[in-house]
């Protein structure tokens, strides 16, 4: 029988899972990475890049890289969130003749958001074959608690462009919930919380009788781990501008280390109670005593 | 796990019902599969029911089998490969740090101690398979390069102006990739 695998379509990133064992476990993509990018590109040459490889040439081309896609599924172009969302991406969004959204390329081409989520859902299913060294045909896909049903047709629309039948849409608090084991515990109520790189939700669920009941759901989507390490770079920066005098928001090459190095700390500071940011000759191109931080 | 989440919604579906509100949307409202008429022999069916278990059982290890020795053999060529992108930090800082030694330091028997630190440190990593991979001039790729700004110089667009990390691959793996300025044609305005 073939696999299914389980699929985590985020805003920031997205995740494949399949069972083995009776346990979850996560599939590498053919980057090596656990988590994929939702990021979706074209290059010039008119070569499509998703993942890591898309993210990483964005700055480079700003009009043909899209991100946060899943912010418009099944969204009307006058609603908040799509308003809101075009003001923050650097690609072109217009209204499409039923309503909805249209995302539009550089060149013109225009694409729907469910077929955006279909490339990165394609990737995530090439990657697994691979891994799993056979075709795979079905998928579950977790949406959001508050998604409402064209969010979750628009999801499920995604699965089938890109060749999945989608058995089921779960969603992303019932599949946190099952991952922790709940289900087996009887009458409760429970919160969950979930903070992702760029939204953050929580949802309250009553489990009774393996019945997962969505009682209330509330967040801030445009909250996340992004935000945190934005706030680390902003305390560091200050820090050494008191010490040192010298301010690094001007100095690209530090401010890339800055970042990586923010995020590292802010995921040691989850597993630890403190943390040191030690980043040898930050300005050494610019004076000649370079000073530490 | 699938069957404990049909029979959650179905459970679900039947309270909203009864209430006769309507519960949290679900698109998916697909019904049970249907019912199978009885065998005529329950034995039979439990039999070739088993059957199938235990095939799909004996796929599925097999599979896993194979799945694990590629792991294995992956795993024995690049075990290193997570430690030794650690310590590509250092080697940074040294390639940082020797690029601009003060003055009044140069050619002091303890710098040159430093550089011999670096030589010793570098020799180690390139034993185990570790290459540096130039960056500088070449057309922008992202599947070895990472961009940290587009700005606009006299080179032709898309080229490589500025590598600010350098790339390494351990073997033929690319272990980090470089983090570089690409430009953006002489006409193009900064966009950072």
């Amino acid at each position: 029988m073939a696999k299914v695998i389980g699929i985590d379509l985020g805003t920031t990133n997205s995740a494949v899972a399949y069972m083995e064992g009776g346990e979850p476990t996560i599939i590498a993509n053919a980057e090596g990475g656990r988590i994929t990018p939702s990021v979706v590109a074209f290059t010039k040459n008119g070569e499509r890049l998703v993942g890591q490889v898309a993210k990483r040439q964005a700055i480079t081309n700003p009009e043909n890289t899209i991100y946060s896609v899943k912010r418009l599924m099944g969204r009307r172009f006058t609603g908040p969130e799509v308003q809101r969302t075009m003001k923050m991406v650097s690609y072109k969004i217009e209204p499409a003749p039923n309503g909805g959204v249209l995302i539009v390329l550089g060149n013109g081409q225009k694409l729907t958001p469910p077929e955006v989520s279909a490339m990165i859902l394609q990737k995530l299913k090439t990657d697994a074959e691979a891994y799993l060294g056979e075709k795979v045909t079905q998928a579950v896909i977790t949406v959001p608690a508050y998604f409402d049903d064209q969010q979750r047709q628009a999801t499920k629309d995604a699965g089938q462009i890109a060749g999945l039948e989608v058995l089921r849409i779960i969603n992303e608090p019932t599949a946190a919930s099952l991952a922790y084991g709940l289900d087996k515990k009887k009458d409760e109520i429970i919160a969950v919380y979930d903070l992702g790189g760029g939204t953050f939700d929580i949802s309250v669920l009553q489990l009774g009788e393996g019945v997962f009941e969505v009682k209330a759901t509330n967040g801030d989507t445009h909250l996340g781990g992004d935000d945190f390490d934005q706030r680390v770079i902003d305390w560091l920066i200050d820090e050494f501008k008191k010490d040192q005098g010298i301010d690094l928001r001007n100095d690209r090459q530090a401010l890339q280390r800055l970042k990586e190095a923010a995020e590292k700390a802010k995921i040691e500071l989850s597993s630890t109670q403190q943390t040191e940011v030690n980043l040898p000759f930050i300005t050494a191109d610019q004076s000649t005593r370079p000073p530490h931080r | 796990m699938d069957d404990k989440i049909r029979r959650a919604e179905e459970l679900l579906e039947q309270r909203a019902r009864e209430r006769g509100g309507n519960g949290h949307a679900n698109v998916d409202t697909d019904a049970p599969a249907a019912e199978q008429p009885p065998a005529a022999n329950p034995a039979d069916q439990r039999a070739e029911e088993l059957t199938n278990d235990l095939k799909r059982m004996a796929a599925d290890f097999a599979n896993y089998r194979k799945r694990n020795e590629a792991e294995r053999t992956e795993f024995t060529k690049f075990a290193k490969s997570d430690l030794i992108a650690k310590i590509l930090d250092v080697l940074d800082g040294f390639d940082r740090a020797l690029a601009t030694i003060p003055e009044e330091l140069k050619g002091t028997p303890w710098v040159e101690g430093m550089w011999l630190l670096e030589r010793k440190l570098r020799g180690i990593l390139e034993a185990e398979g570790l290459k540096p991979v130039d960056s500088l001039g070449l057309v922008f790729d992202p599947y070895q390069h990472e961009a940290v700004a587009h700005l606009p110089s006299d080179k032709p667009e898309g080229t490589i102006i500025a590598e600010h990390q350098k790339a390494y691959r351990l073997h033929d793996k690319l272990i980090r990739p470089a983090l570089v300025t690409v430009s953006s044609g002489s006409e193009g305005k900064e966009k950072n």
